[in-house]
């Protein structure tokens, strides 16, 4: 008999596991499903397409680590707001002044040390960069009430000019010739080892990944995490409990802008060694993407940024291999964020939410409890 | 005119897992009040829903007059004699009585809306029933009784010849809810039969013919009014044997903790709703606040909790002056709060049961060392309080998967477990069943005895009337009567609710009067 109830205790706990990892896969099916047609309907060979897109998750390994790099941390960028419902989404902006703060630091500050420790200088500028540049948008949130969802976006823009007014003025490199305008060269001393010999991957994969642990942890674990999950439940309960809500939302704001500054600061390090006058990856807006995949989960993240990173790398691929155009894999970034939102947008007008996979799911449940 | 006999056969309507209603029966006769009663969730509005047509059962049949009917949707139930009025009315305030009842079906002369004969009809129809409804008053300047007989009013215009209503006596004033009574034997007469939804077992057992009590999706009992009593419905309705008075020893005041000094505030439309509150709470006393929901109390409740700005006065807590104070100072200084919207404010709803419990303190050593949140701590906290307040729920489940009146234990665990010089408690017993409501006044009265100074507001008026040492009646912003609730008879406090001041002949407000100088 108690046999039986755990059995059916545990049929029932991998069933809802089931549900949750059906849930989180749905989105990126969908996506894949929609890009599908997109495709054949501009006359594109799908198959070749898509072979050649997930085939890099094989034959790009590095590449796909290179790209995981960044996509996890501004995918944890936005799984620390968006878990307090505060909504960041300028993580691109973030991401650039980190970049800029980090270059500076590289080109500027860090000779003056020895390398090892220039390169933390480097990474402590990019992360108090990307910091700063969420605080204005954190302040007209509490101080004014303006929506961050608004400031956060409108200060990518302003980011992107001033990366690009300060590299091709101020900070101009000396052999910087025409449409690829950069600062000088950081100090190869300073560039961050590659995993393996001639490949894109660096030791920045390693940060990326214990930066997703650490967060787990915080998140989990620490008093701020605590008050951002019931913050991000419930903001009345927040602030009947006692809980400063101002601070908690600047709190968020700064983590969340440090760890897209942080992916800046390890693009210049890693890949660029170099401030561009321009690099718009969309690594912000792919973060986003990451994260609701993962469910704003920090370990989840690490899968859904590899995820990413393969198709990003696969798109550079794809781009050579089948002249399809590399901005499939932002389209399909693009359709998952929609996919999610909808579905989020149902819960809050209390619908049923349409599921495809997970209805299945819950039928064959049904039949095994009937 | 035709009369209506309605039959549920076998009614089942589940979702999900629950099953809301459970192959219930139920007739009601032409010329008949009947009331269902049952505890929260015990499928009464689910029943009714079917009934409009608003929800679709999954099994059973409805036949009007002997005729097997499939009901598709609300306007289908009102062409067939069925009408509802909502436990909040639809109503638009600015526009006068006899617009508001024409409004979907008025009558036209070319095209225009024919307003002499809309007024004809709202005042022929208010004299027959005896609505006492003129159709010229403006909707948003009528008293809440009134409203709810527009709605009536306009379900009859419809032709309804079954009234459905849904807790019609909640927001009522005793007097009100006695003269909602009158007008459903009035319909009655007329060969018209009404439906209705309660949980006060008082006024069920004054107007209706039929009884039918609910208890989790089924039917547990039926009774004619004459034939039974309120001690045999509520057995029937829990399930067992139900107090309904508690036991409580005199008061020992002591010390005075809160002083309230001409608070006012705002409600959130930016309409001053507390005007000039004054009051002193003392240590082992229960002070009451008696009065119709909406004058005010909520918005009381929620400043001196820090919840609210203040517009003006003072308040002080153990002689610290606290007014603009936040949440948390006033926690710390030995303040707590049961909020009246538990889900809306008392919880964190996607949260362990073991979060919420530790919400308000997670801030103390004992909870946090070095900003890391001690889950052993946290955890052995929420397993005392499961067992000490008998919680049905584990200590790692979201508070959503409890019931309702598990979560609000899980509020009052948390509230009480600081050992509070003062408590704020709103409405403690709304949406909680009538076996959990004996429990939680047992710990109201427990909790002044260990020496706290209680606060409670609550619309109904035996709660406060039976647990409150020091009642007040909240009228319009204002504290209009201060009164001993020994001493009072509830329809003096009616009258104060409804904002009239009894005569000054009356001997019981003249004691209150003095008490309050």
């Amino acid at each position: 008999m108690r046999v039986d109830i755990s059995m059916q205790r545990m049929r029932t706990a991998a069933t809802a596991g089931l549900r949750v990892i059906v849930r989180q896969l749905e989105p990126l099916l969908l996506a894949f499903l929609i890009v599908a047609v997109v495709l054949l309907v501009s006359g594109y060979d799908v198959p070749a397409v898509f072979k050649s897109l997930l085939g890099s998750f094989v034959t790009d390994f590095y590449g796909m680590l290179r790209w995981a790099t960044p996509m996890i941390l501004t995918g944890l960028a936005t799984a620390v707001a968006f878990r307090a419902r505060v909504w960041n989404i300028g993580m691109d902006g973030q991401l650039l002044i980190g970049a800029l703060a980090g270059g500076a630091f590289a080109l500027y500050v860090a000779p003056l040390f020895s390398p090892n420790l220039g390169v933390l200088v480097v990474l402590i500028a990019s992360l108090t960069g990307g910091a700063l540049w969420a605080l204005p948008a954190a302040i007209l949130r509490v101080r004014w009430g303006v929506p961050e969802i608004i400031t956060t976006i409108l200060l990518i823009e302003i980011a992107s000019l001033l990366v690009s007014w300060l590299v091709l003025g101020p900070m101009k490199g000396q052999g910087a010739l025409g449409a690829s305008m950069s600062t000088d060269q950081v100090d190869q001393s300073m560039w961050l080892r590659p995993l393996k010999w001639q490949e894109p991957a660096t030791v920045g994969f390693y940060i990326s990944v214990a930066v997703a642990i650490f967060i787990g942890w915080y998140l989990m674990r620490s008093r701020h995490g605590f008050e951002i999950s019931i913050f991000g439940d419930n903001r009345q309960f927040a602030s009947y409990a006692g809980m400063n809500n101002p601070w908690i939302v600047v709190r968020t704001m700064l983590i969340s802008g440090a760890l897209a500054g942080l992916a800046g600061g390890l693009e210049v390090l890693g890949s660029m060694h170099r401030l561009p006058s321009e690099f718009a990856a969309n690594l912000g807006f792919q973060g986003i993407a990451v994260s609701l995949v993962a469910g704003n989960n920090p370990f989840g993240i690490i899968l859904g940024g590899v995820f990413f990173g393969g198709l990003k790398a696969g798109g550079t691929t794809l781009q050579l291999q089948t002249e399809t155009p590399r901005d499939v894999v932002d389209i399909i970034s693009a359709i998952v964020i929609l996919v999610i939102t909808a579905r989020v947008g149902y819960q809050f007008l209390g619908r049923r939410q349409p599921r495809l996979l997970s209805r299945f799911v819950r039928s064959v449940q049904e039949k095994e409890g009937a | 005119m035709t009369t209506l006999r309605v039959e549920m056969h076998q009614i089942t309507k589940r979702y999900g897992d629950l099953t809301a209603n459970d192959g219930i029966d139920l007739v009601v006769e032409p010329g008949t009040v009947h009331a269902i009663v049952g505890e929260n969730g015990a499928g009464k509005s689910t029943l009714m829903n079917v009934l409009y047509g608003m929800v679709r059962p999954d099994l059973g049949s409805i036949d009007i007059n002997g005729e097997r009917v499939d009901l598709t949707g609300p306007h289908d139930a009102i062409r067939r004699g069925i009408g509802m009025v909502h436990q909040h009315f639809m109503l638009v305030p600015s526009l006068s009585v006899a617009e508001n009842v024409i409004i979907g079906s008025a009558p036209t002369r070319g095209g225009l809306i024919n307003r002499r004969q809309a007024r004809e009809i709202v005042r022929r129809v208010s004299d027959e029933y005896g609505l006492q409804i003129d159709p010229d008053d403006r909707v948003g300047e009528l008293p809440v009784g009134s409203q709810q007989r527009v709605e009536i009013l306009k379900a009859l215009y419809r032709g309804a010849e079954l009234l459905i209503l849904d807790e019609p006596t909640a927001v009522l004033t005793p007097q009100e809810a006695v003269e909602l009574g009158r007008v459903m034997r009035q319909l009655t007469e007329s060969g018209k039969s009404a439906l209705f939804i309660s949980h006060k077992l008082k006024e069920v057992m004054a107007v209706s013919d039929e009884i039918t009590v609910m208890r989790r999706g089924r039917v547990t009992g039926r009774f004619s009014a004459g034939e039974t009593d309120e001690r045999a419905l509520a057995r029937t309705m829990v399930g067992r044997e139900v107090m309904t008075t508690v036991a409580k020893a005199p008061a020992e005041s002591g010390a005075t903790v809160l002083e309230v000094r001409d608070l006012a505030a705002n409600d959130d439309r930016g309409h001053q709703a507390v005007r000039g509150v004054s009051l002193s709470l003392c240590a082992g006393t229960i002070t009451g606040i008696a009065g119709v929901e909406g004058n005010g109390q909520t918005e009381l409740i929620e400043c001196l909790a820090g919840l609210r700005p203040t517009l003006s006065g003072e308040v002080r807590l153990s002689g610290v002056e606290i007014t603009g104070a936040s949440p948390r100072r006033r926690r710390t200084l030995g303040m707590s709060h049961i909020p009246e919207d538990r889900l809306k404010r008392g919880l964190a709803p996607n949260r362990s049961v073991a979060e919420n419990l530790v919400a308000t303190t997670y801030r103390s050593a004992s909870f946090t060392r070095f900003g890391v949140i001690r889950r052993a701590e946290v955890r052995s906290n929420a397993e005392e309080a499961i067992g000490r307040f008998g919680i049905a729920g584990r200590h790692d489940q979201p508070v959503a998967a409890l019931s309702g009146g598990n979560m609000q234990k899980v509020v009052v665990a948390r509230e009480l477990a600081q050992d509070p010089d003062v408590v704020l408690i709103a409405q403690p017993t709304r949406g909680v069943d009538i076996g959990a409501i004996e429990n939680i006044h047992r710990e109201i009265v427990a909790l002044r005895d260990r020496g706290a100074a209680v606060l409670l507001v609550s619309a109904e008026l035996d709660e406060v009337m039976q647990l409150a040492d020091d009642l007040y009646v909240m009228y319009e912003g204002r504290l209009v009567a201060q009164l001993d609730p020994t001493a009072v008879h509830e329809n003096e406090i009616g009258m104060h609710m409804a904002g009239v001041t009894p005569g000054r002949s009356n001997a019981e407000s003249m004691t209150g009067g003095d008490r309050a100088r």
